[in-house]
């Protein structure tokens, strides 16, 4: 449901759902919850990236773990160049572990980020799931 | 056809912002979209805040909040 919110004619709005700059784009659940958030303008494809990591959180946060992994591993597919691939790794492993209950889910995840997206944040935070020594 | 999303791309469009169609690429080609600059006009924008978000919980679906400065 798209709504535009033209801020010139209604800044009460800004204040109301915590925007300070635009452009802003919210991703509300069906329940009008806040579920992601883009602040300033994005390149198309960066663009379409980020909807898709707030789809898979919406699907995270209401416990729809396939779902969530479905649209995370589809930023991998589609939009493996954007800044939001590393992100949605990150994500799909962490919904593949909670989906199947596997902490090897989550070595695996480690595993992939020492092939791709390894100077980022997101590897950093993956980096305490490395296997260890025996 | 109205748009709804996410079937949305943000992208720029003269000088500001706005936001135009997209769907899925057929399989077997290499982007994952293309945009239909034809659709930008075909969004039908809701600009009462709580009524969209009202229609989307009623449809089970996502709201896309657009705060934006630029005119389309």
């Amino acid at each position: 449901m798209p709504v535009r919110i033209k801020v010139r004619e209604h800044p009460e709005l800004m204040e109301r759902f915590g925007a300070n700059w635009t452009p802003t784009i919210l991703v509300l659940d069906p329940d009008g919850v806040e579920r992601h958030r883009i602040e300033g303008f994005l390149p198309a494809d960066d663009f379409a990236a980020q909807l898709l990591l707030g789809l898979g959180h919406s699907a995270f946060a209401r416990g729809d773990f396939a779902e969530a992994e479905r649209r995370f591993d589809h930023v991998l597919r589609e939009h493996a160049a954007t800044d939001s691939a590393a992100e949605a790794q990150y994500w799909k492993g962490v919904a593949r572990y909670k989906r199947t209950g596997n902490a090897g889910e989550l070595t695996a995840t480690y595993r992939a980020f020492q092939e791709r997206y390894r100077n980022t944040t997101w590897a950093k935070k993956a980096s305490v799931w490395a296997p260890t020594a025996a | 056809m109205r748009m709804k999303f996410p079937d949305l791309l943000y992208t720029r469009k003269g000088r500001g912002l706005g936001i135009t169609a997209a769907v899925p690429r057929p399989s077997g080609t290499k982007s994952a979209w293309i945009v239909h600059r034809r659709w930008l006009m075909a969004i039908e924008w809701e600009t009462d805040v709580d009524a969209g978000i009202a229609e989307a919980k009623a449809s089970g679906k996502h709201a896309l909040l657009d705060f934006s400065a630029a005119p389309m």
